[in-house]
């Protein structure tokens, strides 16, 4: 079998889609945000990433998994650093 | 309808109708008699776990995937319907002046009298919201997760900025975006089964797993170049007793991306026509 990505890519395209994806709602966020406002996303962003875990299929730390019974979803945390590098691509201040 | 309206002409058709639809189904069980199959899980059961990441995932979008793609198109179709019926708005908005919206003002949106705690934590919520549908959107292949669950969630999120901050929605997505996006989504689902039919003659056919050319008799040969493109960038291993094999979920996270767009366009435009009403204006012209 041919392999022109890296063994495991399905662990970091997930990753990566997110991120574009979160970049892509971002550009539609409006209003402003301020530091605190970030921060708190960001902590409750990465609380609610060790909460929902990452799939049972990951085996690398890049996929989420740290040990058994013990991962984080790292899509989540891409997806929420793309809204805010959306936000401050294209979002609007209004 | 009434038992009344069923007598003469329309009672004999709806009659007719009855007994036929009554015979079909009627023979179709005496046909099964000694003619059914013990089904297809065993088959997929001893393919899908070596070949492809969630059994689940690959059984329904091998199974049904163009089916599901229909049903996607009925809900974009479903919201087109309902903007067109029903898209007057319940909130008064500048929208055609020779017929006032339904006037409910009790619906009217009132930021200023949202709790302040709703007010604070509305945007962090609409935003891990968003977030957790596209965590949802992108484990479709290897999760319970996927294109239609996340759409409804990054809806709510939607709906739920709509709710507390009125016209000034964080989360601010115009019905051309909403449009757009539902078609890009729907096209998208479309096109993924352009590859399977030309390779296969299968539409929807999961050319980056390929769970079936190496089955006895199975029409078409998927060429090596389609796999690598379709099926690498998702490919996990599964670690087994066995040994570590290598697997792909193909096409169905793209699939399950261009349901998400679909369902968040729907969704999208239903809770914005139903909220503020149908314009022909452009965005931002009064």
């Amino acid at each position: 079998m041919v392999m022109l990505l890296p063994e495991m890519a399905g662990e970091i395209a997930p990753i990566i889609i997110a991120f574009l994806l979160g970049i892509f709602f971002g550009t539609q966020l409006s209003g402003t945000i301020s530091r605190r406002t970030t921060l708190l996303i960001i902590g409750l962003g990465i609380i609610a990433a060790f909460l929902f875990e990452a799939p049972i299929f990951t085996w690398s730390l890049f996929g989420g998994y740290i040990t058994e019974g013990f991962s984080f979803a790292a899509p989540f945390i891409s997806a929420t650093i793309g809204l805010f590098i959306g936000k401050i691509i294209r979002g609007g201040k209004n | 309808m009434e038992m009344g309206e069923l007598k003469g002409a329309r009672g004999i058709v709806a009659l007719v109708a009855l007994v036929i639809i009554f015979a079909g189904v009627l023979f179709s069980f005496l046909q099964l008699n000694g003619n059914v199959a013990r089904g297809i899980s065993p088959e997929y059961n001893r393919l899908a776990y070596l070949e492809a990441p969630n059994n689940l995932a690959s059984w329904v979008y091998d199974l049904r995937g163009f089916d599901t793609f229909i049903e996607t198109g009925v809900i974009y179709v479903g919201a087109v319907v309902s903007v067109l019926a029903l898209g007057r708005g319940i909130v008064k908005v500048k929208g055609p002046r020779e017929e006032e919206p339904v006037p409910q003002t009790s619906f009217d949106f009132k930021p200023d009298t949202v709790p302040i705690i709703l007010k604070y934590f509305g945007l962090p919520a609409i935003m891990l919201i968003v977030s957790y549908g596209l965590l949802i959107v992108t484990g479709a292949a290897t999760s319970g997760g996927g294109g239609f669950q996340c759409g409804v969630i990054i809806s709510s999120a939607y709906l739920l900025g709509m709710a507390i901050y009125g016209k000034s929605n964080p989360l601010n997505l115009g019905k051309k975006f909403l449009i757009g996006l539902g078609s890009i989504g729907w096209a998208t689902y479309g096109l993924c089964g352009l590859p399977g039919y030309l390779a296969t003659h299968y539409w929807q056919y999961n050319v980056g797993a390929d769970l079936w050319s190496s089955y006895p008799g199975f029409p078409g040969a998927v060429p090596e170049i389609l796999r690598t493109v379709f099926g690498d960038p998702f490919r996990l291993a599964l670690v087994l007793k066995e040994g570590t094999f290598y697997s792909s979920a193909g096409i169905v996270p793209i699939i399950n991306l261009g349901e998400a767009f679909n369902v968040i366009g729907a969704l999208g435009l239903i809770f914005l026509v139903f909220a503020y009403g149908w314009s022909d204006r452009k965005e931002g012209e009064t």
